[in-house]
């Protein structure tokens, strides 16, 4: 099978792009593989946890990549290239939120019915979690917000969100350790272990 | 925060650092209380991104390769739908479609290569022209002839007077017991002289020079006539048995004899 076929699971991002340039629909299913759930996910934090926003930004990011696929800069890698993308997308809309000043319904996405193992009590504590989480990165300042969402739920290095956020590595190593020095001491009240010792 | 500094504080109590890995965490966590802050934090981070991460909807997926295929339709079809068109052109007519002429040339190729018979060699009747020349083969074959010349000849000489002894001896008894004799033209057993056995028994002189030839007197004569011609190296012996014709009698005149004839034959 695989004497003349490309295996494309051990294929790099890079690779891939240059063969979906040439119309190769299983490069761009294991690219949609790699980084749809990823890129939704972060479109979703970044667009307050707007799921079906997050998704039509996951569906016009990889049609820019298919319409267009020479946008992408052979220069730098997929995955820093891409997030820059992305991460220029939520200024936009950012930007275009500003200028309708459309106000949310209300109700919020993030609070999904999800079937666990998780008692009630402990649900609810994630979720007051969550919210205080939610709350504290609200607080924060967007440069140490975006450097930590990077981080954390993107799970980038720091190199590569240097590259995404065009600042130098150092910036990006104060940036998150003031982030999470600040996320810590807000959720410290959370911590059963200290709570007791206090 | 590099993912080594993360890996330590998740996977690790305060006590259990070394002195190297607690100098590497200094800057995160001095003590045991901020180490364990920012244990409790990651670890509530980790869950609340396993949670939160979502699926993206199948919908979005078939949107996507609906738009890939619009897109790419013409270049996925670039070389073998340009090829097909080439081969195949729906405006000219059937004969003049290059595949079809390709293919009739093809055909004629195989039908030449397969039928004409480029190697084969000339199946017509032909004369061959017998080489005269002496070789090797000519050589050796006389000589295994002579061989077989000789022997012959040997047995031969021998044969007519153990064969004429034979008969003689028959031919005596017969004509002890029946008074008669039979010609040598009309049965096996013949009547010969003593003398003439003799002179077959010792051929003449002239043996191998020349013809001898064995006259007997009797009705029923066996003739032994021995030809050999004799060269330097090749003997050749021809033995002809003459018979001369015996006296015509009939039947009715001895009937005994013609019963015995009939009963023999």
């Amino acid at each position: 099978m695989g004497l003349f076929r490309t295996n494309y699971k051990k294929t790099s991002d890079e690779d891939l792009m240059l063969c979906l340039g040439k119309g190769d629909k299983r490069a761009f299913d294991e690219l949609y593989i790699r980084y749809a759930d990823s890129l939704c996910y972060f479109f979703m934090r970044k667009l307050k946890h707007d799921r079906e926003k997050g998704e039509d930004f996951v569906h016009d990011i990889f049609a820019k990549l298919i319409e267009r696929p020479e946008l992408f800069d052979v220069t730098r890698t997929f995955k820093t290239w891409v997030y820059s993308v992305a991460n220029n997308m939520c200024k936009n809309e950012y930007k275009k939120m500003a200028v309708r000043s459309n106000t949310s319904n209300g109700l919020d996405s993030s609070y999904n019915v999800s079937i666990n193992d998780l008692s009630a009590t402990d649900i609810m504590q994630n979720e007051q979690f969550k919210e205080a989480l939610a709350h504290s990165l609200e607080e924060m300042d967007s440069k140490h917000k975006e450097v930590f969402e990077l981080r954390f739920f993107q799970e980038l290095s720091i190199k590569e969100i240097a590259e995404i956020m065009e600042i130098n590595d150092g910036t990006v190593k104060s940036r998150l350790f003031y982030a999470t020095k600040r996320l810590a001491q807000s959720l410290e009240v959370f911590n059963p272990n200290l709570n007791r010792e206090v | 925060m590099t993912k080594e500094i993360e890996n330590i504080i998740m996977n690790k109590k305060f006590f259990e650092l070394t002195a190297e890995e607690k100098n590497l965490i200094r800057e995160f966590a001095e003590t045991e209380v901020d180490f364990e802050q920012l244990k409790f934090v990651f670890t509530q981070l980790e869950g609340v991104k396993n949670t939160e991460k979502p699926h993206v909807n199948k919908a979005v997926k078939a949107n996507l390769d609906v738009l890939f295929d619009k897109t790419y339709a013409h270049k996925r079809l670039v070389w073998y739908n340009k090829l097909w068109l080439f081969l195949w052109p729906e405006e000219t007519r059937f004969y003049a479609r290059p595949l079809v002429q390709f293919a009739t040339v093809l055909v004629l190729i195989v039908s030449v290569v397969t039928l004409v018979p480029f190697n084969e060699k000339p199946q017509l009747a032909m004369n061959e022209t017998k080489d005269n020349s002496p070789n090797e083969k000519s050589v050796v074959e006389p000589t295994v002839v002579e061989d077989v010349k000789e022997e012959s000849l040997d047995e031969r000489i021998e044969q007519p007077n153990e064969e004429v002894e034979t008969r003689e001896l028959e031919a005596l008894e017969m004509k002890s017991e029946n008074g008669w004799e039979l010609a040598k033209g009309e049965t096996t057993t013949t009547t010969v002289d003593a003398l003439e056995s003799e002179r077959i028994e010792q051929p003449t002189v002239d043996f191998y020079s020349g013809a001898s030839a064995l006259d007997l007197d009797a009705p029923g004569i066996i003739a032994d006539e021995v030809v050999s011609t004799k060269d330097m190296d090749d003997v050749a012996l021809s033995r002809s048995v003459t018979t001369t014709q015996p006296k015509a009698f009939s039947p009715k005149e001895k009937p005994e004899v013609f019963d015995i004839l009939t009963a023999l034959y």
